[in-house]
């Protein structure tokens, strides 16, 4: 086992998988010669060379077009965009070619590419830099999304993204780069589409993402003390979205609740309340809560985002009222 | 150059600049022919509504297809646009899949999924069309590195039009293909007329290929109606990519007979101008060429569009009489497994 | 710094305890290892006593029903000392988790909310969890009768649950609640609570069945009585029931199916044979452990016995003395019992009633005699024993004890 942050779990999954397979490469803004905008893929200029880990221009949508073409014909991109914020660049060549690709040509196109980005959602850096849109593209068939929120869950679900034949949209979070867990030095890897139980519980169903996830655990602590033993539920991977795990919490617990990074609207919180609706309603006892901002863009200044977020005080009032 | 100012009809000669095998000259007149054909009778089908959904006609632009993918290895990659059954066929696309495919059949090349402006074949190096305009230039960057990741001297070949030209993937794909020397030819068809509106009223220069001199690469006005001169440009492009020199845009200079697509009135231009293309017409040219080199008979050229108008007409008639698919289907593929 | 006054659990199954009294009133100020408060659990009575020196803040009101681990109130610094909030957050989520204070449970929900049920109009219509609507339906309770204890009146689980556990006790179909003058209604006890939990889970989650046998104890009274002669006069007294643990434990060793239980698709056997006895006492019944009863003698099992029965009626009993039983007896003819069933002690998977001895007339070398008889009646969990096994059991347990001799030679 070696102790590795959330940041350095990633490159290495990456780095391992470059080793592995002459096929996978990765490209985007800052990646090679400054080892990423934030620190994500230091070293592997140097393990790779300069063909196989490439700085592109501030071309997002060319970027995303580099890695459709490059799926394509046989390899295997990595391909980074800085910021999730900056989609809104690239998204003709994520929603209209890369995820239609193989369904429109039935199979003839594999589109083997990881797109990796990035939420700073509460890292203070403004309404450009800190949303959570992982809703923009869980909507799209085709596409796999995966936000992983330990630095294990990061290493092997990155590697399973760049085995995947599909294009995986892979959100890191900067606020979690910095946390460490030991992980194992033999390889493994953490399949797509399996939500992971953080604490088991009886009461009720907290289903979290991201950032949320740790707070949703910090917040089990206080509700422990209570007598009130939350069940903590991490999708991982939003799509596919892993609908049995949560259905059979809920039908043990009789009660959720969904805490996301993320608005209400059409957004993760709502599918899942809505999975749970479609597939546990007669095991409810309550009706599903969801916690998320408000509906507002996400302003700078200071005490913005702690005004705005979820946090384990606001979690554990409703997992109170869940419980009243 | 303008192409307004260009002098019309068949006294405008094709203009080989190098001597080209006849044997290669027919196979283009008679791809020529077989895009012609299949243009003009799909126009028929749709009138009857024989099919659904558009048809977006490449009429008129024969030559720029058939001269560039003339220069083109079956390995090399072409993307093309919502326009691009020339290329498809071009590029070797089988006729009967790609109708069945206009006609949303379920033996279609797409198995009625994609429709008039989807089709695509690995083997032979088509990567798809579009509905997006601008859609596929991005992504004929990653077929030209997977060239050079592979060290192979493999080309990528991105059709499009003018109006694409001002699309900001069109930029962002030129200037990384130029900043990375990748072996990508940027084939703009200028057919004057973006969807509707002239080109002039959406760009002060007239000349898409100048904005190559933007991007520190070589760019190229051509006559598109001139299959030769377009066979000509591509093959020295074709040739600089695969040496390691680096991407060329050409600017194939034509013109669109139908409209934006089949039915549309053509409000916007003039009857005059139409006539004035039609007697640049790329088939009539190269007609005339062959038989001014007495390299064929027009008897053996009239045998060859019949020929041609008939397996044509045999496609439509399969894909006429060919079932639609089972709806079910509509569940699969989604993802790769 | 505030010192935070957790319910401690006491025993591996305590899950939660009444908190009975506060031995110091709130403000006052309390001295570490001082009686601090009372809890009562399902099977004993604890007192708690203060982990530092403070001003008791006290959270929970006596008489709460509490579950174990939860905070009941703060041992504060000063007497005006805010009651403080409890974080403990582990160490992966302390880089990244805000250290917003969260509020005692009885304080205003923060400004951002959870969208919680909807608006509910008052009386204008009855709402209904679809989770009790479903087992209301499947248990025949009739929810037009029912009174919701959640926001707004709704009837949730635990409401149907009440109803469902009214009808058993009165035996009768569910109307919900009866008219108020014609009964009287309190609060179940922790121990009753318990024990109709224990009593109805045992019949909800095992297949029970009963067999009953007679044994001819006439040797066993005759060298019983010859027995007690000769024992010292401060010796425990060695009755029936010592007898017949002792016997169970001896053919338990020997039959370890009923030393088992069914754990989801596994059959778990216990290597230890601790046999429970159980005691009526004032409100309600303990079942005090004979741990290794195949090991001891019949007068060590006699002096544990007399030790459990005499701590149990004082209520000095510990939960160690009422953990881990395997097996359980239940001396229904000590309180006049002919014929009694009694329930299965879960996860445990039989159990033996034992009647009262009596003489009664029998048939022995064709003549009517009368011998001394005592009935035997053995529950099993029938999923895992057969009825050819239970009868097994109860007849290598005949064989013994119409034998002193022959129990004695076997078993020592």
């Amino acid at each position: 086992m070696t102790m590795k942050n959330y940041c350095w779990a990633l490159i290495d999954a990456i780095n391992e998988e470059m080793a592995r397979d002459p096929d996978v490469f990765l490209a985007g803004e800052d990646v090679a010669a400054a080892g990423g905008a934030f620190g994500g893929s230091r070293g592997l200029l140097a393990a790779h060379g300069p063909l196989r880990v490439r700085d592109t221009p501030i071309s997002e949508e060319v970027i995303v077009g580099l890695g459709v073409g490059a799926a394509m014909t046989g390899k295997r991109p990595i391909v980074e965009i800085m910021f999730m914020d900056f989609f809104g660049l690239c998204m003709d060549q994520i929603v209209n070619q890369a995820a239609k690709m193989h369904y429109l040509y039935q199979g003839a196109f594999k589109m083997p590419m990881v797109i990796r980005t990035m939420t700073a959602v509460e890292m203070g850096i403004g309404p450009h830099h800190s949303q959570s849109l992982e809703a923009w593209v869980g909507h799209v068939p085709g596409l796999k999304v995966v936000m992983p929120s330990t630095p294990r869950d990061a290493k092997g679900l990155m590697k399973s993204a760049i085995r995947d034949d599909n294009p995986v949209v892979f959100i890191e979070n900067l606020a979690l780069h910095k946390i460490k867990e030991d992980i194992e030095d033999e390889e493994f890897l953490i399949p797509l589409g399996k939500a992971d139980i953080k604490r088991a519980g009886r009461d009720v169903t907290v289903v979290a993402t991201g950032l949320m996830v740790h707070k949703a655990l910090a917040a089990a602590e206080i509700l422990s003390q209570e007598g009130i033993e939350i069940e903590v539920i991490d999708p991982r991977t939003i799509s596919p979205l892993d609908v049995d795990t949560i259905v059979a919490s809920v039908r043990k617990t009789n009660r959720a609740l969904v805490v996301t990074s993320a608005h209400k609207p059409f957004g993760l919180a709502s599918e899942v309340a809505a999975q749970i609706m479609d597939h546990a309603f007669y095991d409810l006892d309550v009706p599903v809560a969801r916690l998320t901002p408000p509906f507002t863009p996400q302003p700078f200044g200071k005490g913005f985002e702690a005004f705005l977020h979820p946090d384990k005080a606001s979690i554990v009032a409703a997992v109170r009222e869940l419980m009243a | 150059m303008s192409p307004r100012k260009q002098t019309a009809g068949a006294k405008t000669p094709v203009g080989p600049v190098r001597t080209v095998e006849p044997g290669h000259i027919f196979q283009m007149y008679r791809k020529m022919l077989e895009i012609r054909e299949c243009e003009d009778q799909l126009n028929t089908a749709f009138s009857k509504n024989l099919f659904p959904g558009y048809i977006h006609s490449y009429l008129g632009q024969e030559a720029c297809a058939v001269g560039v993918c003339s220069a083109l290895r079956d390995d090399d990659y072409i993307v093309t646009t919502h326009r691009g059954r020339g290329h498809y066929l071009a590029k070797g696309m089988a006729l009967t899949p790609m109708i069945c495919e206009m006609f949303g059949k379920a033996n279609g090349i797409c198995g009625g999924r994609g429709g008039e402006m989807h089709a695509a074949d690995p083997a032979l190096g088509i990567l798809g069309g579009n509905g997006i305009v601008g859609g596929g230039i991005p992504y004929a960057t990653g077929a030209a590195y997977s060239a050079v990741l592979n060290g192979s001297d493999q080309v990528a070949v991105a059709f499009f039009g003018e109006g694409a030209s001002n699309q900001g993937s069109f930029h962002e794909a030129m200037n990384l293909a130029a900043a990375w020397n990748l072996p990508l030819l940027f084939v703009c068809e200028n057919n004057l007329y973006a969807e509707m509106t002239p080109f002039s009223a959406s760009s002060r220069q007239v000349d898409v290929a100048r904005r190559a001199e933007g991007y520190g690469i070589p760019g190229e006005v051509v006559d598109g109606n001139d299959v030769l001169a377009v066979y000509a440009a591509a093959e020295a492009a074709v040739a600089r990519a695969r040496s390691g020199a680096g991407p060329t845009l050409l600017e194939l200079k034509t013109y669109r007979y139908g409209g934006h697509f089949q039915g549309d009135p053509c409000h916007y231009r003039t009857r005059e101008e139409e006539a004035e293309w039609r007697a640049r017409d790329p088939l009539i040219r190269l007609h005339a060429h062959i038989l001014s080199q007495n390299l064929s008979s027009e008897s053996e050229l009239d045998s060859w569009r019949e020929d041609q108008k008939a397996q044509v007409a045999a496609a439509i008639e399969v894909a006429l009489s060919s079932p639609d698919p089972d709806p079910n289907e509509a569940l699969s593929f989604v993802y790769a497994s | 710094m505030s010192h935070a006054i957790i319910i401690p659990k006491l025993g591996l199954t305590m899950e939660e305890a009444t908190l009975v009294r506060w031995h110091i009133p709130a403000g006052q100020q309390v001295a570490k290892g001082a009686t601090l408060y009372s809890i009562e659990t399902d099977k004993i009575s604890f007192d708690v006593e203060a982990e530092a020196d403070g001003y008791v803040d006290q959270i929970v009101p006596e008489g709460d029903v509490v579950p174990v681990g939860a905070l009941v109130g703060y041992l504060l610094e000063r007497p005006d000392e805010a009651s403080p909030c409890v974080s403990s957050v582990a160490e992966a989520a302390k880089v990244v988790v805000d250290n917003v204070p969260v509020p005692a449970a009885s304080a205003a929900p923060p400004p951002m909310q959870a969208t919680l049920g909807g608006n509910m109009g008052e009386g204008a219509r009855r709402y209904i969890s679809p989770l009790a609507r479903r087992i209301a339906a499947s248990n025949g309770i009739d929810t037009g009768a029912l009174t919701g204890s959640g926001p707004n009146g709704v009837i949730l689980k635990r409401d149907v649950e009440r109803a469902m556990a009214a009808r058993n006790a009165a035996g009768g179909p569910i109307g919900g609640d009866a008219p108020s003058s014609s009964v009287s209604r309190r609060p179940m006890t922790a121990m009753r609570r318990a024990i109709s939990q224990r009593m109805q889970q045992s019949l909800n989650t095992t297949a029970q069945m009963t067999g009953f046998g007679k044994v001819d104890m006439t040797e066993m009274v005759q060298w019983r009585s010859e027995l007690l002669e000769v024992m010292p006069t401060d010796a425990p007294r060695i009755t029936y029931t010592d007898i017949v643990t002792k016997a169970c434990a001896g053919v338990l060793r020997e039959m370890p199916e009923l030393n088992s239980y069914i754990d989801g698709d596994q059959i778990v056997t216990w290597n230890d044979i601790n046999v429970g006895i159980a005691v009526a006492i004032d409100g309600g019944l303990l079942v005090p452990v004979i741990r290794n009863a195949d090991r001891l003698s019949l007068l060590e099992i006699a002096a544990q016995r007399v030790a459990l029965i005499d701590r149990a009626r004082t209520g000095q009993i510990t939960p160690a003395d009422l953990e881990g039983g395997t097996f359980t007896i239940s001396n229904f003819g000590s309180y006049g019992g002919d014929f009694e069933t009694p329930i299965l002690n879960t996860p445990q998977s039989a159990l033996l009633g034992i009647g009262g001895i009596t003489d009664e007339p029998a048939v022995r070398d064709k003549a009517i005699v009368i011998r001394a008889m005592m009935m035997l009646s053995l529950t099993y969990d029938h999923r895992l024993i057969d009825g050819a096994v239970a009868g097994r059991f109860r007849a290598r347990l005949r064989a013994l004890l119409e034998h002193p001799s022959v129990m004695l030679a076997l078993l020592g």
